[in-house]
């Protein structure tokens, strides 16, 4: 009781503190008097008596200082006195905050928006219900590729695993990736669709807004011509009518009634769509074709208790079956499982350009921290005395660093303020920049709980290492010398400029190693983009088109149609040729396995693989890639002529070294129904690209169009001028065959490849940005150490110029100084640097470059802006009038 | 820098003092110090700088009080009384020291004989 009665007076004495020390003040002087009163009786002298009443106290200060650590509550109160101290000093050395605040400010928020992208990422909840226990079944395969390894899986397997599986409650498929025609409202279009099982919804638990979802008996043939809508494409479509439930759209030219719509939220990062249909699948078909049909992922949900790990082992079990049972198709395949969230974050693949970007950023911080760091020694050199006097008084050394500390966490405390506030318009731009990505332009990116704790985590780190280097050297001060020296010294002294030499050094080593490594992004990029795409994309335009089923079944109609679009678009005015094609060039078409004649009894698994196309006659003079050898397809390759294939330089050089392709037969492994037949090799065409960035070119392997017709196709058309003024033109040519056929994405081929290259593009332009920020910073942190040093060497050169040194030896003595620090910094940086190419060459897919003249560039950059940042303050050194600085004193 | 209270005491030795003093007496802090001197016969050296830390702690207790009064030289003082709570805490302490006390004292006669 007592305890809590003392407590709270304490804690009252926190506020009444000026009348207890003055109460304090009065009674020590009191004592004082009294004390000198008794010795001037004894017959000292009033001198006398006061020092040795003085003495006899112990020292007026201490013992007072001494007493209020007796009293109120001392760390909080400390604290508190620590914070108005420090704000006060804030204020008074307005340059000083200003550019500690904002150096910090700007790496953190440069980690806060990186962070609030990445954490955008990996934290997000899909929206289902309980979602911890909504898994996704996918297949793997042993090859390597781009992107995840995810891979869909086939019907077969589903309903076996379906059935077979120990671990889940329930297992539904989801074929995505599919796009409808959308006809009979406004211009034809192409829309995205998902196909679904009839209780996809009750596995993930997900409910519509309206309506119901799918049920029993919808994803039964004859039975599934009803639709799911999505949220934002019922508003687009339907201008959000409550009353949409029970109306008909037409799909793929036939009518399917609403059910329902889904809720705002339900929009799942790796599968988008615009509508949701049932998806029919036959149990019956069980065959090879129907195995190798690899179109679903499916989705479980756990039974209640089962961990992921025991459904993988399960999963692992039911798919070394498969492969045992049907080793023809499923050599080779594996498969796995993982929670939603977990597979969204995978099939993202993003984690090493999230630890890159995460690294860029976190040496920015660094370098950051160094210049502040390196500005408060500065400020603790001036305030050497200052401490020395504190100590002196009585000041516990300890109580001197806690209130340095104070200081830099209100160094920190401001900048995080200023930063978050950067972060935020930070973040807006580059959720716009990243938004050509459809799955981040919904994510939802803020400054969070978690992108806040981070920055608070980040900015008391921050204060600990920029606060730690003036806080030791206070810990280190030698009272007695310093309260002695100071006024009379000449020059700084090499040693305490060591501190900040060495934090100097330490940022240029970072800045050297951020630049390299976005120099080596960037030079990838580059070498990338500017190695020939094998065709010419200018005046190119590309659009898409998918003819639906209903009306296009026969390969006959197939061909007929695109004929007699190709014609129609030469016969374009400003257009010279057009052609029709599976895959646009340079846009990732598939691989497909093959056979040479002699081959014919490896397996599937084991066959080479070359990336396919189907073309139409006026292809390659379309896009204008260079014949090399033989011919490419004309008119005359009909259906019921002789089947021929066209060969890339890659494809022959890897395939036929002796160079003999021309006349072989080759067979195509095709996925879709149309027999594989053997063809002869007609003519070898120079390598095309297939991918805008690639840095090697992949065997590539053409059929014509009229021997192995399909119905989703893209065109291209070459113009003689503007490739989109021909846009109009092309809609009509289609809509002129069939006004119901939708038109997907009409684009020129640069805009196209711009695309393409844009995530590349964002992601070396972020590191760009970092590694200027960097440079800079590290530039003012050399600029502040050598200006500092002059201000402080001001009497020495003063009397060096007095004694006849010449402007320009000094000027060389302080260049010199600054860069030989440089140098050390720059060197030490290249060595980190030197294994970064190969680090990013295992982090990131495909990806070969050298750091080649970076390791010249770099160093040339930074001792270019050494050089300025010591030439300016030299140059005010080699100004120096001998008589001011000397009179100084 | 912070000092120890008692250089050359046990803790608690400068408060049992300083209750014992005042029990006697009220007093201001100076005369505090030199009653204490006088007593001892200049045995005891208290640091002066060490007393009014000390008077601080037992304010802060309940165990004295302090008002301010004028002295017979005409200065202004701080005059510290003991109250009840003072009285009784410095019961208790006595006789737990004197017991202390006895205990060390047959330690060291017997170390002796």
């Amino acid at each position: 009781m007592r305890q809590l009665r003392a407590w709270l007076s304490r804690v009252g004495e926190l506020f009444g503190k000026g009348r207890r020390e003055q109460e304090f003040s009065a009674e020590i002087d009191s004592h004082l008097q009294l004390h000198i009163d008794d010795n001037l009786r004894r017959g000292m002298s009033q001198t006398q008596a006061r020092r040795e009443a003085i003495m006899k106290l112990g020292g007026v200060e201490q013992t007072k200082e001494n007493y209020r650590e007796r009293r109120g509550l001392p760390l909080l109160e400390v604290f508190f006195q620590d914070l108005r101290f420090g704000a006060r000093l804030l204020h008074k050395n307005p340059g000083f905050t200003l550019v500690a605040v904002l150096t910090l400010a700007l790496g953190i928020a440069a980690n806060a928006t990186i962070f609030s992208f990445v954490s955008a990422i990996l934290y997000q909840r899909p929206p289902v219900y309980d979602s911890d226990r909504v898994l996704v079944v996918y297949g793997t395969t042993a090859a390597r590729g781009p992107g995840a390894n995810v891979n869909p899986v086939s019907a077969p397997n589903y309903f076996t695993w379906k059935r077979e599986n120990r671990v889940f409650s329930d297992l539904a498929a989801l074929e995505p990736y599919i796009s409808v025609s959308l006809t009979g409202k406004d211009e034809p279009e192409r829309i995205s669709a998902n196909r679904a099982t009839a209780n996809y919804f009750s596995v993930i638990g997900v409910a519509p807004v309206l309506g119901r979802a799918f049920a029993n008996g919808d994803d039964q043939a004859g039975h599934d011509r009803v639709v799911l809508l999505d949220y934002r494409f019922w508003e687009r479509k339907f201008g959000s009518d409550p009353n949409v439930v029970g109306k008909t759209i037409r799909l793929n030219g036939a009518e399917h009634t609403v059910i329902g719509v889904l809720p705002r939220r339900f929009q799942i990062m790796s599968f988008r769509s615009q509508v949701w249909l049932p998806l029919v699948l036959d149990e019956s078909q069980q065959g090879a074709a129907a195995r190798q049909t690899r179109t679903l992922y499916l989705f479980a949900r756990s039974k209640p208790g089962v961990t992921l790990d025991q459904a993988q082992s399960d999963l692992r079990t039911l798919g070394s079956l498969a492969v045992q049972l049907f080793p023809d198709t499923e050599t080779g395949r594996d498969t796995s499982c993982l929670t939603l969230q977990e597979y969204i974050i995978h099939d993202f693949n993003a984690n090493a350009a999230f630890v890159i970007l995460l690294s860029a950023v976190g040496f920015v911080l660094l370098i950051a921290c160094a210049n502040i760091a390196g500005l408060l020694l500065a400020r603790a050199t001036s305030r050497g005395k200052e401490m020395a006097i504190r100590i002196a008084i009585g000041a516990g050394r300890a109580r001197v660093l806690r209130q340095l500390m104070t200081e830099a966490l209100l160094i920190a405390l401001l900048g995080t303020i200023a930063g978050l506030g950067l972060a935020l318009g930070g973040t807006q731009l580059l959720h716009k920049v990243l938004s050509f990505n459809e799955a981040i332009k919904m994510l939802d990116m803020q400054i969070d709980w978690r992108v806040l704790s981070y920055t608070s985590a980040i900015a008391v780190l921050s204060a600990l290492l920029f606060g730690l280097a003036p806080a030791l050297r206070a810990w280190a001060v030698d009272v007695f010398p310093t309260l002695k020296n100071d006024s009379t010294k000449v020059s700084a002294g090499k040693k305490k400029s060591r501190g900040r030499s060495l934090l100097v050094a330490a940022e240029v080593a970072m800045a050297v190693m951020l630049l390299t490594g976005a120099g080596i992004l960037i030079k990838g990029f580059l070498e990338g983009l500017h190695r020939s795409l094998g065709f010419q994309p200018q005046h190119l335009l590309t659009a898409q088109i998918t003819l639906p089923e209903s009306h296009y079944k026969e390969p006959a109609k197939q061909i007929e149609f695109y004929s007699e679009l190709a014609a129609r678009l030469e016969a374009m005015p400003g257009a010279t040729s057009a052609a029709i094609t599976s895959n646009l060039p340079a846009a990732g078409a598939g691989f497909m396995s093959f056979l040479l004649k002699g081959q014919e009894n490896l397996s599937p698994a084991d066959r080479p693989r070359a990336r396919y196309y189907v073309v139409s006659a006026h292809y390659f003079e379309t896009i204008q890639a260079s014949v090399i050898a033989g011919r490419v397809f004309a008119e005359s390759d009909g259906p019921n002529s002789q089947p021929v294939a066209v060969v890339t330089e890659k494809f022959v050089a890897r395939f036929f070294p002796q160079g003999d392709a021309l006349g072989k037969q080759i067979r195509i492994d095709s996925s879709d129904a149309v027999a594989t037949q053997w063809r002869q090799i007609v003519g070898i065409v120079h390598d095309v690209k297939s991918w805008p960035l690639n840095y090697a070119d992949d065997p590539e392997v053409y059929e014509p169009f009229s021997q192995h017709p399909a119905a989703e196709m893209s065109v291209v058309v070459r113009a003689v001028n503007d490739a989109n003024s021909l846009a109009p033109g092309l809609r009509e040519a289609v809509w002129s065959l069939d006004r119901d056929q939708p038109i997907g994405s009409v684009i020129n081929m640069p805009d196209l490849l711009g695309n393409e290259t844009a995530p590349d593009l964002i992601f070396s332009e972020l590191m760009m940005v970092f590694a200027v920020l960097a440079l800079v910073l590290a530039g003012i942190g050399i600029y502040g150490l050598v200006a500092f040093t002059v201000g402080q060497r001001s009497q020495e050169i003063g009397i060096r110029v007095a004694l006849g040194a010449e402007k320009k030896n000094i000027l060389r003595m302080v260049l010199l100084d600054g860069l030989r620090l440089a140098a050390i910094g720059a060197a030490i940086g290249m060595l980190g640097a030197f294994p970064l190419p190969r680090l990013f060459e295992a982090a990131l897919y495909d990806f070969h470059v050298l750091g080649g003249w970076l390791f010249v560039i770099v160093p040339a950059l930074i001792g270019a802006v050494a050089l300025l940042a010591c030439y300016i303050p030299a140059r005010r050194a080699s100004r120096v009038d001998p008589m001011v600085a000397l009179r100084y004193e | 820098m912070k000092k120890p209270e008692q250089r050359d005491l046990f803790p608690g030795a400068l408060e049992m003092m300083i209750l014992r003093t005042l029990k006697r007496q009220p007093l201001h802090g100076y005369a505090l110090v030199q009653h204490i001197k006088r007593t001892s016969n200049d045995l005891l050296q208290i640091e002066e700088g060490s007393l009014y830390p000390a008077l601080q702690r037992l304010l802060k207790e309940d165990l004295v009080k302090a008002e301010w009064s004028i002295s017979s030289t005409n200065r202004r003082v701080r005059i510290y009384k003991l109250t009840a709570a003072g009285a009784r805490h410095l019961e208790r302490q006595v006789s737990s020291f004197e017991k202390m006390l006895e205990g060390i004292t047959r330690v060291l006669a017997r170390g002796e004989s």
